[in-house]
């Protein structure tokens, strides 16, 4: 578990048991039972510790469920106006490039108002760590749409299901970013299981290292559940991230300009998660809308999430074995065209 | 009970009145007033309105969109407003605060919008869930340049739906944005309520059906001056431009434009002022208020006939174009003029402008986010009616 190496500055790890991390603050965490902040941040902490920056460590918070991590973390934080994150650390940084300086920003803050902001701090390459949670909805505000909820997930602000149509297509920021030649390193993980936990663990603490040599514009996207807003349990939520949301938004590297330089922080094989055998450029859509005769797409009939308008648990119905890939050998030979998400037509 | 679809409320409704959220029947009172277009960004303590707008507004064949951030929303309503719809947004303080540039467009581009802004504790994030009324000032005067600004602040329920009916009317009549102030509670708060009655409310400042909308969706199409998509070839700019619409830089053409702005509006303040007074002529103090705390002010009021104070109460619906009339009339008679709000006294300054010549102007500020209590306010009017008594 080297995840849970306390504070040596050596990236050597090894196995030891869990320790509460120098960089986390001893106290419970105000976030929702099965939220992915609390892992995440957790992680960061451990990431800081590792590297032996916390003291000379500053957070930039986000405005939304992110916006806590200053009472968690134990290092200097500043908080921005909505989305302006990456803005004020480029400040940070230029003034102080002594300091280490990251983002934690959610995908509402990120990928919506803010994308002005992470698009110029990417294309300037501003040597910053930008962490960005993504839980496909806006958490704090009420659970609302956000730019990154999928195609027939329900919300707050799209009860039917998102709506190609009348709303658009979800934004994969880590791609978004990849065309811009100041990105140096993305990488796409989840928080649900070890593996992937410690698949995060090693991409948070790589954008760190990349900061500390100098390499330039970092984002880590984590896939993260919000399952208050999303109307399951916490379960239901790590279950709908490993089969669904992670299809759309694949885990793993998206970019990485520099592998070479940087060999002796990868000790770990990548990771062993379904969805990091999508890496790339390689994305099915799932859920996604079905073109009807004339081509016109039409919405998708099952979505997913809150069901009639309350606030009930997605049922074990969406899961039918016979509507989601077998495993990931499947999904990887292409054969999960007609999988997934796709509308059982017994359905009503 | 509450109800998530409004068209239920409303055959409910017909029987008797029910309990309703504030910021619902903004959206309630925007869908009747025939809005149709609805663009924004979630923010608390305003997104019920938006979250309701996404149910209903594709129901009555309406636009609802979800925008990337503020700015976006209310230009996305100027670009619709342009074409003949009548357009609203809702949002609070941050949002409100991007919106200004636009803001600004809006007036100068004489687009016809509302926007909604439910007050909470500022500046900057504040406390989001704290109800204030810290924005009055920035409603008048948040973006840059000489500009004219029609401002109404809602106190319940009830003003929530016939307040944004007025401010959609106002906002076609006049082809200017108007700003309708609410507070966290004013928008989350829950009170019975029909929109039969609250249509049908009586002002002292004269008979207002709040349920006629000035002009039809379907007329302001007509009457529309630069009306985009309707085979005119218009221009439209946020440069001060003349009567064609193409920009000027001539002095006496500019100087012209801008007072007609603002003469559109401040000539036309005994129609844009609203306003209730209690107690009429019988009072040595005058509690001026608006915005949640004229539910107090009535409160105190109440409470002060049963001691026998002299106080009436002067309950403003519209803050700017500032009803100079009514203030001064009021001011010629009472020794002191109270103003409870919830910040440290914006509005008072407005009043003493307008009012100092005649009465002692009294600010009663209060920003630690609680609201301002009948009692308290009793305490103040105890305090001027004894200092006045022993003078
Ligand atoms: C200018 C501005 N607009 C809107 C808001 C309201 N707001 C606060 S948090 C939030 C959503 C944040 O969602 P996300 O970034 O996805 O974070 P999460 O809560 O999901 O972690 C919004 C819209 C604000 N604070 N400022
Ligand atoms: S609302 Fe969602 S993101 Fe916010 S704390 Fe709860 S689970 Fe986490
Ligand atoms: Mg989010």
């Amino acid at each position: 578990m080297d995840w849970c190496t306390e504070g040596t500055p050596s990236l050597v790890t090894a196995p030891v048991v869990t320790r509460h991390p120098r960089a986390l603050e001893s106290v419970a965490t105000h976030y929702c039972p099965g939220c992915g902040h609390g892992i995440t941040q957790r992680l960061l902490a451990n990431a800081l510790d590792e590297l032996g920056v916390r003291e000379r460590t500053v957070g930039v918070a986000a405005i939304g469920c992110s916006v806590l991590i200053y009472n968690y973390l134990d290092v200097d934080f500043q908080e921005l106006p909505h989305g302006r994150a990456p803005a004020g650390a480029t400040g940070i940084k230029r003034a102080r490039p002594d300091l280490v300086v990251f983002t934690y920003q959610g995908d509402g803050d990120l990928a919506a108002i803010g994308t002005a902001e992470i698009v110029h701090a990417a294309a300037r390459s501003e040597n910053i760590t930008v962490i960005f949670v993504n839980n496909c909805v806006y958490g704090m505000t009420g659970g609302q749409m956000a730019p990154t909820t999928l195609v027939g997930q329900r919300s707050e602000t799209c009860r039917e299901g998102r709506d190609p149509k009348l709303h658009g297509y979800p934004v994969r920021v880590a791609e978004m970013l990849a065309t811009l030649d100041g990105a140096v390193y993305l990488e796409r993980v989840s928080v649900t299981h070890p593996e992937n936990v410690k698949a995060a663990y090693r991409a948070i603490r790589k954008a760190f290292a990349y900061q500390l040599e100098d390499r330039g514009f970092s984002l880590v996207e984590v896939l993260s559940p919000c399952p208050t807003n999303w109307g399951m349990t916490p379960s239901e939520a790590v279950r709908w991230i490993d089969e669904v949301v992670s299809r759309y938004y694949p885990l793993g590297v998206i970019k990485d300009c520099a592998p070479v330089h940087f060999a002796h922080l990868l000790e770990h094989p990548p990771a062993e998660s379904p969805g990091a055998k999508l890496h790339g450029f390689h994305y099915e859509t799932v859920a996604g809308p079905e073109a009807d005769e004339s081509g016109r797409l039409t919405r998708p009939q099952q979505p997913f999430g809150r069901r009639g308008g309350r606030w009930t648990a997605i049922s074990s119905k969406d899961f039918q074995p016979e509507s989601r890939p077998e495993s990931g050998s499947q999904a990887e030979s292409g054969g999960a065209a007609g999988s997934a998400g796709d509308p059982t037509p017994e359905d009503p | 009970m509450e109800l998530w679809h409004t068209h239920l409320l409303r055959e409910k409704i017909d029987q008797d009145s029910l309990l309703v959220q504030g910021n619902r029947a903004c959206a309630l009172g925007a869908l009747d007033a025939g809005v149709r277009f609805f663009a924004g960004y979630p923010i608390t303590p305003s997104s019920e309105i938006m979250e309701t707008l996404a149910r209903e507004l594709p129901l009555v064949g309406g636009v609802f969109l979800q925008m990337e951030d503020e700015i976006a929303s209310i230009c996305a309503c100027i670009g619709a407003s342009l074409t003949g719809e009548v357009a609203l947004t809702a949002t609070s303080g941050p949002g409100f605060s991007l919106m200004q540039e636009a803001l600004g467009y809006a007036v100068i581009s004489e687009a016809p919008l509302v926007v909604v802004n439910v007050m909470r504790m500022g500046p900057s994030t504040g406390r989001p869930t704290t109800p204030s009324q810290g924005d009055v000032m920035q409603a008048r005067w948040g973006t840059h340049g000489d500009h004219p600004a029609i401002v109404l602040a809602a106190s319940n329920v009830a003003d929530m739906y016939r307040l944004t009916m007025a401010a959609v009317r106002f906002a076609q009549r006049f082809r200017t944005p108007v700003t309708l102030l609410a507070d966290e509670v004013v928008g989350h708060m829950r009170e019975s309520f029909s929109p039969e009655l609250a249509g049908r409310y009586r002002l002292t400042s004269g008979d207002f059906d709040f349920t006629e909308t000035y002009i039809h969706p379907e007329m302001v199409r007509e009457v529309h001056p630069h009306q985009l998509g309707a085979l005119r070839h218009p221009h439209v700019t946020g440069l001060i431009h003349d009567e064609t619409g193409f920009p000027t830089n001539d002095p006496k053409k500019s100087e012209q434009f801008l007072y007609e702005l603002h003469d559109k509006v401040v000539h036309h303040r005994d129609e844009l002022c609203l306003y209730d007074i209690k107690n009429e002529g019988r009072g040595r103090v005058c509690i001026l208020a608006y915005g949640s705390c004229a539910r107090s002010a009535r409160a105190a009021l109440r409470l002060a006939e049963q001691e026998g104070l002299p106080v009436e109460v002067l309950h403003l619906y519209t803050l700017f174009p500032l009803p100079v009339e009514i203030v001064q009339k009021v001011a010629r008679r009472v020794e002191f003029m109270l103003i409870p709000e919830l910040n440290l006294g914006q509005y008072a300054r407005e009043v003493r402008k307008m009012a100092e010549n005649w009465t002692t102007v009294v600010s009663m500020g209060k920003v630690d986010g609680t609201l301002i209590a009948p009692q308290e306010i009793l305490e103040r009017v105890e305090e001027l009616v004894g200092k006045y008594e022993s003078i």
